[in-house]
């Protein structure tokens, strides 16, 4: 993993209560690929704001997240912060509850801030536990192509490095 | 007013925890309660069967603020059952990392959390406008945190190098002298911060109580010591916890609440500044004379004011960590134990006050047994008790100033609530 990558793949959630998790597990099935030395791809937990840190001197980052949408388990969802209604600044009594929408927010009002998007999968079941839901175990396949495709596609654009060959 | 009812629900993903209740009805509280955390018992099902060299992995993820925490408690316990007493460079590597965890954590809640309340802008997100230059200051700051905890824990967020034993792998001795330029370069950037809160008026109101934190001859407790209370002349070794805290249950939350001596207690920054102030770093002195905390304080809106200080000392005292590591050389070390059975416990200050893990394991080294005593369970009876001396004192204000008065004390303390799922739910602007 290159330090200073110029596409950074993100995934978060907490790995402890099952399908909020599901970007944790995504970033654990992309390490099996090849990808190109200039993608970064971090597991980012429930880093809230410190995850603005990984995102420092690259041009793209896609996050992978478990999103709320109202759809059937497993919908994937890609969408960017103009997509989505601003319910920000949301009223918080603790740290613990900050949401991805918000870090994106914050790292936007840094100087140079990435494209930042984000990979949305509707979970299942959020409740204490280590293993995902069936319905989103089986959507996996999905999950993970439509990153890697998202990753050739802004690695095909100049200036973002080059269209992977690499991977197997 | 006489008559006050106030609801706040807080969003967590996980059914049944998330509201502060508070009924007045002609000036006394008819009710008041506060449930904003899950039981660990969940958690520590998930450590049982594990082994001892895995454990940790899976309390690393309890919490992304104090993940640092507990891992290193976490580690500790295991430790503990075994006997084992790490190496000096394992111990300074460990207490490094922490510093920089107390940073990003105290920092990221008096800029992100506490300052927007000051100028009554909501959030964070409200003082870019009038007061971008401090919000930078507050990521600067966190960023440089959590590069230190990159550079010795492996990662930005949920730390991997940190091991029973010792670390998997030691930093570079060049990196961290590099890092150390850069701490030194950000004391600027800490000054200001001082002068920042300096500025800023906290609410006046007292209420002393029982103030718990760890205790060392040697430092200011962060990384270790003996358990202290400000009722009690004596100390308490973290194996004999429960001779010092009883947690209980209450019927209104699944959650644990802890007391000690008394029907509650305060753990946290300001604990800590009571209980061992004459150890703090001389800058920090200062700087909580500066900012006018005077000790001891009793003042827990002033818990925020501590954390100032505190990462005033932690910055200072990062410093001569990192002087002692280059003095001493860095060696990769490589440490094995084997399993033993039998019951240990890990106590570290987390940067909301002391955690404690506890574990036992069997022959083979699983987990037979782990109960968990996070800060904020210690501080919830306390939160509630402020709220209880809190609210006839300021019952003669209109109802948002009083509520602006709850949600600061809550947001002093900053629950952790680790079952709070961090899920978006989000509406898009073609639907």
């Amino acid at each position: 993993m290159n330090k200073n990558s110029k596409v950074v793949i993100i995934g978060v959630g907490n790995l402890l209560l099952m399908d909020e998790g599901i970007g944790i597990h995504v970033i654990n099935e992309l390490e099996k690929h090849k990808l190109p030395q200039h993608v970064g791809i971090y597991d980012g937990g429930t880093g809230g704001f410190k995850l603005t840190d990984l995102m420092h001197g690259a041009k793209k980052v896609i996050f992978i997240d478990a999103v709320e949408t109202d759809k059937a388990p497993g919908t994937i969802t890609t969408f960017t912060s103009k997509n989505v209604h601003s319910i920000y600044p949301k009223k918080k009594y603790s740290l613990h509850d900050t949401d991805l929408m918000e870090v994106i927010k914050m790292a936007e009002l840094l100087d140079n801030p990435p494209e930042i998007e984000i990979v949305g999968v509707q979970p299942k079941i959020i409740n204490y536990g280590l293993t995902l839901s069936k319905e989103l175990r089986d959507a996996m396949p999905d999950i993970i192509n439509t990153v890697l495709s998202r990753i050739e596609e802004v690695c095909s654009v100049p200036g973002y490095g080059f269209l992977s060959k690499e991977r197997s | 007013m006489h008559d006050l009812n106030v609801d706040i629900n807080h969003i967590t993903r996980v059914e049944g925890h998330g509201n502060i209740v508070i009924d007045v009805k002609g000036g006394k509280i008819r009710e008041l309660r506060m449930d904003i955390i899950e039981s660990p018992r969940f958690f520590e099902a998930m450590a049982l069967g594990r082994t001892y060299k895995e454990v940790a992995q899976i309390t690393s993820r309890i919490c992304g603020i104090c993940a640092v925490t507990h891992t290193t408690t976490s580690i500790k316990a295991i430790e503990s059952v075994l006997g084992f007493e790490p190496s000096i460079q394992t111990i300074r590597l460990r207490k490094l990392l922490l510093n920089a965890e107390f940073i990003q954590s105290h920092i990221l809640h008096v800029y992100f959390l506490t300052a927007p309340d000051f100028f009554r802008v909501g959030s964070v997100f409200g003082m870019v406008k009038d007061n971008k230059d401090d919000v930078l200051r507050g990521m600067r700051l966190k960023s440089l945190a959590n590069d230190l905890c990159a550079l010795v824990g492996g990662r930005h967020i949920h730390p991997i190098t940190l091991k029973v034993g010792c670390f998997s792998k030691s930093p570079e001795l060049k990196d961290i002298a590099a890092f150390k330029k850069r701490i030194v370069e950000s004391r600027s950037d800490i000054d200001v911060t001082v002068k920042f809160f300096k500025d800023l008026k906290t609410p006046e109101f007292e209420r002393e109580t029982e103030y718990i934190s760890l205790t060392s001859p040697d430092e200011y407790a962060l990384y270790g010591g003996s358990i202290k209370s400000s009722d009690h002349n004596g100390e308490t070794a973290p194996v004999d916890y429960l001779d010092r805290i009883k947690e209980f249950i209450v019927p209104h939350s699944t959650a644990k609440h802890a007391k000690s001596n008394r029907n509650s207690y305060m753990v946290g920054a300001l604990a800590r500044f009571n209980n061992n102030y004459e150890q703090l770093h001389p800058k920090a002195k200062a700087a909580a004379e500066e900012m006018g905390l005077k000790h001891p304080c009793y003042n827990p809106y002033m818990n925020n004011i501590a954390q100032v200080v505190e990462t005033v000392h932690c910055f200072e005292d990062s410093i001569n960590l990192i002087d002692d590591l280059i003095s001493d050389g860095l060696s990769d070390e490589k440490v094995e134990l084997l399993p033993e059975k039998g019951r240990g416990v890990g106590a570290t200050e987390a940067p909301r006050g002391t955690l404690y893990h506890e574990h036992k394991m069997d022959d083979n080294g699983k987990i037979t047994y782990a109960n968990y005593v996070i800060p904020t369970a210690q501080n919830l009876a306390n939160i509630e008790n402020d709220l209880r001396s809190l609210i006839p004192q300021v019952l003669n204000k209109k109802k948002e100033e009083i509520i602006l008065d709850i949600e600061m004390l809550v947001r002093a303390y900053d629950p952790c609530i680790s079952c709070s799922s961090h899920l978006m739910k989000v509406k898009f602007v073609n639907e």
